[in-house]
């Protein structure tokens, strides 16, 4: 088992292959060795992300490991299992955050589907509505965006 | 403002984060949310991007595609995104292209007037570029001359404008070169003729003034030289009859002054020979009575042709 806390010092103790799913965890546990019984510190995610980090680790420990990117295969954000759509069903507070702890973890796995999830909300969606989802604020000068309004002409009615 | 209780959003994500999220959203559809803010133009418009982002949605046939015979979505897009990731665009898309075959071509997009992307150079396996009638404006891009394996060039039926650029000398392997009705102007290029591999010269309807640089001489596979309706002026060099193979010359319509050299007798091959509309002076050289393949010299228009031998038989082959 493996101990970790989290930024608001919560402490988890988890399975070993739970925790592996982590590269940043699996590293640190190969640098301290298996003696070591400190809990391993995150301080860049909260006690409940890690909560939710963890659930998605469980829920995935028996998956083989990720095939190599197949540039055949056509992709698609579309493609995302039942469950793990249900998993990302939370707020988008959560949901960022749920992002950055993917990237601060390294489980490519489970930012690849927060990235899919946050993709799958901008689709269809115009430049103005994507702005009031996601609180954007439209940073440009007028001729910013009369440049890009030119630049883009060919592709808007497509 | 009070900052209690500021929930995590889009905007605290880190830019390689929103690149891997909006590499996800089909390359055309992305490049419109350029508009959203500086964060995402930045995004969109970094190459890194723009490399994942086709990655994953261009298909390997297009990849693959070693012949394009009519302009798809993917590449007429090549010629309206932002030069900043055109070359990554053209690497993707036109990988490994060896023809571009576009006579008139239905884009599939309206179409409007669009200038040589400057990446075209990077089509390094190209050997035939024939995007003919495609509503190119502005001027051949320098770039054009560093496709070492270009065979064919052909970019008639254009508005391009501008010269000729010398540099046109790197194309080592240049066989056919058609730049036929289009605006283009300056001189011909000496350099033009160290592409020694040159077979067809075509350009026509042009404004092409200046003179015909004795260095065709070089171009000892040339069959067919044509610039009728320029501006070309000068004599007609001796040295064009020293290209051995040359079957057509068509000059018709330009301001050529001079005589006719007697050196056009000793070009045996020349089957046709349109030289009218032009200033040219003086007697018809008696060598071409002893011209076996021609069967046509016309030089009617030009008030200073002097008829100077009984063409016999030749009579019908020769306008004045």
């Amino acid at each position: 088992m493996v101990k970790i806390t989290s930024s608001d010092n919560q402490e988890f103790t988890i399975a070993k292959e739970i925790a592996n799913q982590s590269v940043l965890i699996k590293n640190m546990l190969e640098d301290v060795g298996e003696a070591d019984d400190q809990p391993i510190p995150l301080p860049n995610v909260s006690g409940a992300i890690l909560q939710k980090v963890i659930e998605y680790a469980t829920m995935h420990k028996d998956d083989p490991p990720a095939a190599p990117e197949e540039e055949t295969r056509p992709k698609s954000s579309e493609d995302i299992e039942e469950r793990d759509k249900e998993f990302m069903n939370v707020d988008q507070g959560t949901l960022f955050e749920v992002i950055l702890a993917a990237n601060y973890l390294d489980m490519k796995n489970l930012l690849d589907l927060g990235c899919k999830t946050v993709a799958n909300m901008i689709k269809g969606k115009s430049v103005e509505e994507i702005r009031k989802t996601f609180n954007i604020v439209n940073d440009f000068t007028p001729e910013e965006e009369e440049q890009i309004r030119k630049e883009n002409e060919w592709c808007e009615d497509r | 403002m009070s900052r209690h209780h500021q929930t995590t959003q889009f905007s605290d994500i880190p830019l390689d984060i929103a690149g891997q999220i909006l590499a996800w959203i089909p390359p055309l559809r992305v490049i419109i949310l350029r508009s959203v803010s500086q964060s995402f133009n930045v995004c969109i418009m970094s190459p890194s991007f723009v490399r994942l982002n086709l990655l994953r949605f261009v298909p390997l046939e297009q990849r693959q595609k070693r012949v394009s015979t009519k302009p798809n979505d993917w590449e007429t897009g090549l010629f309206y995104i932002p030069e900043s990731i055109q070359a990554v665009n053209f690497r993707i898309i036109w990988e490994s292209v060896e023809e571009i075959d576009w006579l008139h071509p239905q884009f599939p997009i309206s179409h409007s007037y669009r200038n040589i992307p400057q990446s075209f150079g990077n089509l390094q396996t190209l050997k035939t570029a024939r995007l003919e009638g495609c509503n190119l404006t502005g001027c051949i891009p320098r770039t054009i001359f560093s496709l070492m394996n270009l065979v064919t060039l052909n970019l008639s039926g254009n508005t391009l404008e501008g010269s000729i650029d010398p540099s046109i000398e790197s194309l080592t392997q240049l066989e056919n070169l058609l730049l036929r009705n289009n605006k283009i102007s300056g001189h011909i290029p000496s350099q033009l003729f160290n592409c020694t591999k040159l077979k067809m010269v075509v350009l026509d309807h042009n404004e092409i003034a200046g003179a015909i640089p004795d260095e065709i001489r070089q171009c000892q596979d040339l069959q067919t030289f044509s610039a009728i309706h320029n501006k070309i002026s000068g004599n007609i060099p001796a040295a064009v009859f020293e290209c051995k193979k040359l079957e057509n010359l068509f000059l018709h319509g330009n301001k050529l002054s001079g005589g006719l050299p007697e050196e056009i007798g000793q070009c045996q091959n020349l089957k046709f020979a349109f030289l009218q509309e032009n200033s040219l002076i003086g007697p018809i050289p008696i060598g071409v009575s002893e011209m076996k393949n021609l069967r046509r010299l016309d030089v009617h228009g030009n008030a200073g042709i002097l008829r100077t031998f009984d063409f016999g038989h030749y009579t019908s082959r020769i306008a004045i």
